[in-house]
């Protein structure tokens, strides 16, 4: 029974988009999306029976999907399956809870768009390449749905196709993951070559058993770090970070679900899946990898944030945020904080998810504007978006007892207990920040004087009932899950786990202090003298600059792309035209020609000349035959 | 007489056959001369049959003067073709196969 | 003699057809079109009753069609299929199908057009179906010279090359190839001592050929097939023969003419000559490098439609030959997948270029954009064939893709005449090989039809009509299905495969216990 459900809940959504995209008459009919939102709340439903199902419904159920394999069990055997543990249960909380929201929330957002029905087809094809991931039993599987989730983020991105921004993100985002799943795809086969299998089972048996920490260090740290790259690109690490922000060219339900609350945690999720092949510092040396991917999750959780405080459009900032918070995540998966890692992850879904769909609550408000700087004031004009807004904002920010209070203090904890002060330092600065930007897009947004021209109006009520659903959640989620035992129901992973953590207090109470400061800073800046910012800004001229060309990392690429790589294929271009086409073959054409020019010659149409040499070959051909 | 003196005489006369394909210009001598190396060959055939001691190259000899009978027949007429339009009998000027 | 209906129809029903449509008024095209499709019908039925009647552990040639000819030098009509014969003639049949309802636009000489296709049609199932030297060479020339009449009189001008240089270059190139082929397949008659000489095909399997004769001729018989697949660098006659090439004809051309060297390298080169593969395929996996990333380079480089998707099959065609020079069982099955998946996938390429072609009569990039709008389904189906050939999960290119990169990371590259061993790198350059498609596809999608739409397009005419839709659908749907359901297709080539590969790892087995014994003291004198 429960494996059926978990095959009817994988394979739900999927039935949702084929249906969708094959049938016009549902596509177009108002039956369309509701059979998707059907179609995703089954995922929620089921998350919630596994969940309160606990250990009695764990397994793993497996489908030969392509077998090379011969009776003895040498070759390729493919599988594709359902793995259900307490990790894939709470994934699948995340994809399911938020999800459902969001599907219903794009009802309102999306009303009068005349290809609604496309949209809830790519829609439901993202839920289910996401729940792909979630219940990956083996790497191949997980870079399948990887793969998917890349696709649909691809069209779901370029959805409004008619925009030439918004294809030129949808390129983007799938090529920069491309790139990322070139490291992914050869960690895979790296350790494959290690562990001789895909499957997940076997490849922690072998690592454990085998003791390849022991006897292949170098390359396990070499494939974990190739994994990680994989990682590094779904979840926008730098160097891989660029798309994401791009990526908001997609519809706003797109953004909150796909580039806040899961398909970008879906490299927090893998690595956390997968942390056999990282280790954790501290109990064995597993090499440089995890050290890395603490670092990485620093420069980019600060970069992010600080690029964050200058952006004008809702959306990007919030975008830069999703950044930074992954960052977070990352850097806790570097110290082996598994469980906290996951702990983030779950509650940024609904914190962040909801941030988005506030943003999106606005713009549709504001008739599709997205500049903050052309809002206002909507404190009034917008009641229930504005207090979801802020009890989101608030959890983000980490203000206890909100959601993002616990997780991000068990982030800090984890970097305090594994001794990495200079990344504390990072993340505690990072969480000032986070409330500086944050504040800044709420007093900009929310008050002073309306700046905009259109009429502003409150969204309907299928947009807002889901926005006081995940506000609630954003409540509740972190005092549940840290009173009730949510790091311990996430095991301690074969001992290599850095443990269950508690509150430090004197962490806590400093990044509560910094992030007031950042509000005050934000309250200084934006309502109370709203000239300093101005004056900031000339002051620091560089700085700013700076950080508005997104420390021109983007611009780099952009180099990279259209001249480094366009040049080369100019090249090979030139190569195949001049001198494979005109060269070689061209070639063999002007000596085919010159020798039949010489060769013409010899027909001189004389007769005597033929006899000539028919007489000169019979001598040949007699002295040949004396001679032999 | 021996086969030897026969397959001599049948040799001079190849070769003399062939020197006149060789060296003459004027189209009437050439195809003598290859009258004479048809019947140097017919000699030679000849030679062998009585070296053999059957009849075989003797029918031969008949196939060789057949052959060489209409050979003369279509070479003089295409001769006759030939001078009528080029007024000449000269091989060297007719070279319209050049290459 | 004997005589299996199945084989024998897959031949003659496309040759009955082309002898019938002599005998048809040229005017009646709708007949024509009628005799067209039913002649391309039969063959799709029987090939698919052929792959359900296919015993993967039975006989290694089974539907064996056996008629004597000239006893005397050993020469017979012998047909028969393994499972790789059955996934290529399964790919010819739906590619001719299709083929056939996407010419519907042709209107010069159609009588002519389908007498030349389906002679074309016929030569390529006698390919893949001959068990016997003479009748291989003798069809792959049949599949080869109608292609010249097809390309010069129905052909449309590509970029700066006239269609006559283009047919004259891909004639040339195929025959200069199919002679290096024949050279070597009269060889390998000859090299059997007289009074046992043969051309079937079965028999010189069972008798072996020489191992030194293997290694000097194995190179003759790979590089003549290579010329089709086309390996770089005699791949330059192909793009250009793509894009010359009316829709049908590029369709056939890109999706089964290419896998007639492919298969031919399998079936007489390693069917044959297992120690000559052995020995020289490491060089190749080295060579298909070229083909994979300059490919791929070169077509991000053209803004013509069809010369992207011509240089991408090259980029793709280098897959399939790394398939094949690992030498194992997984990325051999790979090869032989990816030959279908990507018959399929440029099959659907080209029919779709045709039609807007027909329509705009341009495929320069910068002319087009935004033509979704005025094309929903066509626009729709070409997204979907380029992420299938980007390599997505849920079609065939992806798993067949997956099967050739993971045999290639175990597979260890000899290089014949030197003492270097090359691990990895082919594979790693595959696998940026796929970066490389997507940026090239997705540009092209990007350029063609996104963007906002022009008003230039306004005129356009979708696909409405269910004759229009069906090649498409049917080829995504083929697509799809082996894509997400690989198991029963990869059994049948499995099972063919592993035929054939038995042999190259008995041969590969023979080859490192006759070079351990030597190489040992190089080891030890280097040691020292």
């Amino acid at each position: 029974m429960a494996v059926f459900l978990g095959w009817l809940t994988l394979l739900a959504p999927l039935g949702a988009a084929v249906a969708l995209t094959i049938s016009p008459s549902l596509r177009n009919s108002s039956r369309g999306p509701k059979v998707a939102i059907a179609s995703v709340l089954v995922s929620f439903f089921t998350a919630l029976i596994f969940l309160i199902g606990g250990e009695s419904i764990e397994y793993i159920s497996r489908w030969s999907w392509m077998d090379l394999s011969t009776s003895d069990g040498d070759g390729l055997l493919i599988e594709l399956g359902i793995l259900v543990d307490p990790l894939s249960k709470m994934m699948l909380l995340v994809v399911g809870g938020v999800g459902s929201a969001i599907f219903i929330y794009a009802l309102g957002y999306m009303k009068g768009d005349k290809s609604i029905g496309r949209f809830y087809a790519k829609f439901a094809l993202f839920v289910f390449s996401m729940l792909g991931i979630v219940f990956a039993t083996n790497f191949l599987m997980i870079f399948i749905f990887w793969e998917l989730v890349g696709a649909s983020s691809y069209l779901l991105i370029g959805y409004y196709y008619e925009k030439p921004s918004a294809c030129e993100a949808a390129k983007k985002a799938f090529l920069t993951n491309r790139v990322a799943d070139f490291g992914f795809l050869l960690g895979i086969l790296m350790i494959y070559d290690l562990a001789g299998s895909f499957d997940f089972e076997a490849i922690e048996a072998a690592v454990v058993g085998n003791n390849l920490t022991s006897t292949n260090p170098a390359q396990l740290a070499f494939a974990s770090f190739l994994i990680f790259l994989g990682a590094a690109g779904k979840s926008a690490q730098i160097p891989f970070h660029v798309w994401l922000p791009d990526a908001m060219e997609g519809p706003t339900p797109v953004s909150a679900l796909m580039h806040a609350a899961t398909m970008v945690a879906a490299g927090v999720y893998m690595v956390i899946r997968v942390f056999f092949c990282f280790g954790g510092v501290g109990s064995i040396d597993w090499g440089w990898a995890p050290e890395v991917i603490a670092n990485t999750g620093a420069v980019t959780a600060f970069l992010a944030a600080t690029i964050a405080m200058v952006q004008r459009d809702i959306k990007k900032v919030l975008a830069y945020s999703t950044l930074s918070q992954l960052g977070y995540m990352v850097m806790a998966l570097g110290v082996g904080a598994y469980g906290v890692a996951m702990f983030h992850l779950t509650t940024h879904a609904f914190f962040k998810g909801l941030l988005f769909l506030c943003a999106g609550s606005v713009i549709h408000g504001c008739h599709h504007e997205q500049d903050m700087f052309q809002m206002g004031g909507l404190r009034k004009k917008m009641p229930t978006t504005f207090w979801t807004f802020t009890v989101g904002m608030l959890a983000l920010t980490g203000i206890p007892p909100l959601a993002g209070f616990f997780s991000k203090d068990l982030v800090l904890d984890a970097l305090h207990v594994r001794h990495f002060g200079g990344l504390q330092f990072v993340a505690t600065v990072t969480a000032g920040l986070t409330a500086l930007y944050m504040g800044r897009s709420w007093f900009l947004t929310f008050f002073g004087k309306y700046r905009g021209h259109a009429e502003v109006h409150e969204s309907p009520k299928v947009m807002t009932f889901p926005l006081i659903y995940l506000a609630i959640c954003s409540v509740l989620i972190g005092a549940v899950g840290y009173f009730g035992g949510f790091q311990e129901y996430m095991g301690d992973r074969a001992g290599r786990d850095i443990g269950v953590l508690h509150i430090n207090a004197s962490l806590a109470i400093t990044s509560v202090f910094v992030a007031l400061v950042g509000y005050g800073i934000a309250y200084l800046f934006f309502v109370k003298k709203p000239e300093l910012a101005d004056r900031a800004k000339a002051r620091f001229s560089f700085v700013h600059r700076l950080l508005d060309n997104r420390y021109y990392i983007d611009d780099f690429y952009l180099w990279l792309v259209g001249s480094v790589q366009q040049s080369a294929a100019q090249f090979c271009r030139f190569i195949e035209e001049r001198i494979v086409v005109r060269g070689m073959v061209g070639g063999t054409v002007a000596g085919t020609r010159f020798a039949a020019d010489r060769t013409r010659r010899l027909q001189t149409g004389r007769v005597v000349f033929y006899a000539y040499l028919f007489l000169a070959g019979v001598t040949l051909a007699v002295c040949a035959m004396v001679l032999a | 007489m021996t086969v030897g003196h026969v397959i001599v005489v049948a040799g001079i006369l190849f070769t003399i056959g062939m020197m006149g394909v060789l060296a003459r210009r004027n189209i009437l001598v050439v195809l003598l001369s290859v009258e004479l190396m048809l019947n140097a060959t017919a000699l030679a055939f000849c030679g062998f049959s009585r070296l053999v001691g059957n009849f075989d190259g003797q029918i031969m000899v008949f196939f060789i003067i057949a052959v060489a009978a209409a050979e003369v027949a279509v070479g003089l007429a295409m001769v006759i073709a030939l001078f009528r339009l080029r007024l000449t009998v000269n091989v060297d000027r007719v070279d319209l196969l050049k290459g | 003699m004997t005589i299996h209906l199945f084989s024998l129809a897959i031949l003659l029903v496309p040759l009955a057809a082309t002898i019938r449509l002599f005998f048809v008024d040229p005017k009646q095209t709708a007949r024509i079109h009628g005799i067209a499709k039913l002649a391309t019908f039969i063959p799709l039925v029987v090939s698919f009753l052929m792959w359900m009647g296919y015993d993967t552990s039975g006989e290694k040639y089974q539907f064996v069609t056996d008629i004597p000819w000239v006893e005397s030098i050993g020469l017979g009509l012998r047909l028969g299929a393994d499972g790789i014969t059955i996934a290529m003639l399964l790919l010819t049949s739906l590619v001719m199908f299709t083929g056939v309802y996407v010419s519907g636009s042709i209107t010069d000489r159609v009588k002519e057009h389908y007498i030349l296709l389906l002679g074309l049609g016929t030569g390529v199932f006698g390919v893949f179906l001959s068990l016997d030297l003479f009748f291989f060479y003798f069809f792959y020339e049949l599949a080869v010279i109608p292609m010249f009449l097809l390309i010069g009189v129905w052909g449309s001008r590509a970029a700066q090359y006239s269609k006559e240089y283009a047919t004259t270059k891909l004639t040339l190139y195929l025959t200069a190839g199919a002679v290096f082929a024949l050279v070597g397949l009269l060889a390998l008659y000859f090299q059997a001592p007289e009074g046992a000489r043969t051309f079937d095909i079965r028999k010189l399997e069972a008798m072996g050929v020489d191992t030194d004769f293997q290694r000097v001729w194995f190179p003759v018989i790979f590089l003549g097939f290579a010329a089709i697949i086309p390996m770089w660098p005699l791949h330059s006659w192909s793009p250009i023969g793509h894009a010359a090439a009316p829709s049908a004809v590029s369709m056939l051309h890109a999706g089964v003419l290419m896998k007639l060297g492919a298969y031919g390298v399998l079936r007489i080169g390693y069917g044959l000559m297992p120690a000559g593969a052995d020995h020289w395929m490491g060089w190749v996996a080295l060579l298909c490098v070229m083909n994979i990333l300059y490919g791929g380079m070169v077509a991000m480089a053209q803004r013509d439609m069809k010369f992207i998707i011509g240089f991408s099959s090259s980029s793709h065609m280098g897959y399939v030959l790394l398939g094949l020079a690992t030498l194992g069982v997984t990325g051999v099955s790979g090869a032989v997948f990816l030959m279908f998946a990507h018959g399929i996938m440029t099959a659907l390429a080209f029919g779709l270029i045709g039609f807007f072609y027909d329509q705009t009569h341009t495929r320069v990039l910068d002319d087009l954009g935004g033509m979704i709008k005025q094309m929903p389904f066509i626009g729709t189906c070409f997204v979907i064939m380029a992420m299938a050939s980007a390599g997505l999960p849920g079609f065939a290119n992806f798993a067949s893709e997956l099967l050739v990169i993971v045999g290639s990371w175990n597979a260890e590259y000899t290089l014949a005449g030197t003492s270097i061993t090359v691990r990895y790198l082919p594979t790693i350059a595959a696998v940026w090989g796929l970066v490389v498609t997507g940026v090239y596809l997705l540009r092209a999608v990007r350029d063609a039809w996104f963007g906002p739409p022009n008003p230039r397009w306004d005129g356009l005419k979708d696909a409405v009509t269910f004759k229009q839709k069906m090649p498409f659908v049917v080829l995504i749907l083929v697509l799809t299905y082996t894509g997400c359901f690989p198991g029963r297709l990869l059994d049948t080539i499995e099972s063919g495969v592993r035929n054939v590969m038995e042999r190259v790892e008995a041969a590969g087995a023979v080859d490192a216990a006759e070079v351990s014994p030597e190489s040992a003291p190089d080891d030890e004198g280097a040691a020292k």
